[in-house]
């Protein structure tokens, strides 16, 4: 396991006043196109925190948070999460501690739910009797026991979406990454799901429909023309009496600035 | 390890490993009937080779349109959010299938120096026969690999249709040009014109080198690809 990350720091009484930070994203920039959709982005984000990230270009969110996961590049700029920056990191130590789940949930349809589980744990380290232990803790939790044993190609989306959150969630990471979660879920599982126990844990959410995400972020961040520019408690959205939404989000950017 | 083991697995449930372990002895039973009905030894070698080249490029098809699989079901992108380094998920889908290859080419010849009258039975040694048989999988590589280039942008049915369309686009022109054309697709030519009183194995040699070395290349390029893909 790496040593890069401050667990004593963490650890201690004074991680609650020091908020070390869980997501730091320096001068990140993306053409796609001719089109900058992220274009100096600047983020840090405090340890602990669920927070929202929505863009007026509703692409730039779920770009930003493939390029932390490490499955787009970047045309410059640097992405550090959990304190370890991916192309440095241990493997191991990487997946333990960073966790995605995308639009598509990705999973190999050949495998089984328990098989997809097994083998993430097993990508993170995950070793022994604990890794037994995690997989029947997820599959109880996500309650995936019914469909354990069935391969995921006869399973239908909600299934799909839950046994990749199930898998991202295994390893206990530090930092989560959530593209447009949980489409399929009924609203009261998504809510039940989605509220994702940590006070170590980091969790950005990428959506097009921010008003799913409430009662589960406590942060908002907004990315307009490729840059940062609204990061803020969801308190004060309701202090300015604006609703959840990308116009809300707008508008309390316009007043912040 | 684990990655091997996961891309074994998935080679084998999608009946792909299967496919490229099959093709070699269905080349051999059907040369063994042409050989039969025909009567004639070199009838039998040519068909011999003529179907064992199509078992190369269809495994290089199946190969392609696996990883192609691979990559538009998000499959990589879920192990590659895992750490998994890409060159290493490029280099398991091209060395499994190429073992799988080798092996499935080993036990068509051996099923072949059983069942016909071929030369290869009266080699005068097993050295010979083995690099005859390692020539002829060979071109069967690059072919791969170039699949998976294919692979990285293009889907599954095109990727598949691609490696078809380059293997005959590569072969007419060998085939055409006779015996210049020797180095490049030997193992074929090899099986077709078994000589017992030839030990061909410097030249088997060399096309098993020059496949390896373009293989190689291509593979190399492959990872490049895959390396700048979004995922």
């Amino acid at each position: 396991m790496p040593t890069s990350t401050p667990d004593a720091l963490w650890s201690s009484p004074a991680a609650g006043r020091l908020r070390p930070v869980g997501v730091e994203v320096n001068d990140l920039a993306r053409r796609v196109g001719n089109q900058p959709l992220l274009d100096g982005i600047e983020l840090a984000v405090p340890v602990g925190t669920r927070a929202l990230l929505a863009g007026v270009d509703a692409e730039a969110p779920s770009l930003l948070l493939r390029i932390m996961a490490g499955l787009a590049r970047a045309d410059r700029g640097t992405v550090t999460l959990a304190g370890l920056q991916r192309g440095s990191a241990i493997p191991e130590g990487w997946a333990r501690r960073i966790g995605f789940v995308g639009a598509d949930p990705g999973i190999p349809l050949w495998m089984t739910a328990a098989e997809s589980l097994d083998l993430a744990a097993r990508l993170s380290g995950i070793d022994g009797p604990d890794r037994q232990r995690r997989i029947e803790e997820s599959l109880q939790h996500f309650q995936l026991g019914a469909i354990r044993d069935r391969p995921l190609q006869h399973a239908g989306r909600i299934i799909l979406e839950r046994t990749a959150l199930a898998a991202a969630l295994l390893p206990d990471p530090e930092v989560l990454l959530l593209d447009e979660p949980l489409r399929a879920a009924a609203p009261p599982d998504r809510l039940r799901l989605l509220r994702i126990p940590g006070e170590r844990r980091t969790v950005l959410i990428a959506s097009r429909y921010p008003a799913q995400q409430g009662g589960i972020v406590d942060r908002v961040i907004l990315i307009r023309d490729g840059r940062v520019t609204l990061h803020a408690p969801i308190g004060e959205l309701d202090a300015q009496r604006l609703p959840l939404s990308l116009r809300g989000l707008t508008a309390l950017a316009d007043l912040v600035s | 390890m684990i990655l091997t083991i996961h891309v074994a697995r998935q080679l084998w449930i999608q009946l792909r490993l299967l496919g490229i372990l099959a093709l070699p002895a269905i080349a051999t039973f059907v040369a063994v009937i042409v050989d039969g009905q025909s009567g004639s030894r070199e009838a039998g070698r040519i068909a011999l080779a003529v179907g064992l080249a199509t078992a190369a490029v269809l495994s290089a098809a199946l190969v392609g349109s696996g990883f192609a699989e691979e990559i538009r079901s998000g499959a990589a992108a879920w192990l590659v959010v895992r750490a998994v380094p890409r060159t290493a998920l490029v280099g398991a889908w091209f060395v499994l299938p190429a073992l799988a290859v080798l092996v499935a080419f080993v036990l068509a010849g051996i099923l072949a120096g059983l069942a016909l009258p071929l030369a290869l039975l009266q080699a005068p040694d097993a050295i010979a026969v083995a690099v005859i048989l390692v020539a002829a999988a060979a071109p069967g590589l690059p072919l791969s690999a170039a699949g998976l280039v294919v692979a990285v942008y293009a889907p599954v049915r095109v990727t598949m249709v691609a490696v078809i369309g380059l293997a005959v686009i590569v072969a007419v022109p060998l085939v055409m040009l006779g015996d210049a054309a020797v180095h490049a697709a030997s193992g074929y030519w090899l099986v077709a014109g078994m000589d017992p009183a030839n030990r061909p194995i410097t030249i088997g040699l060399q096309a098993i080198g020059l496949c390896m070395a373009v293989a190689g290349l291509l593979w190399g390029v492959a990872a490049l690809l895959f390396l700048r893909r979004d995922l």
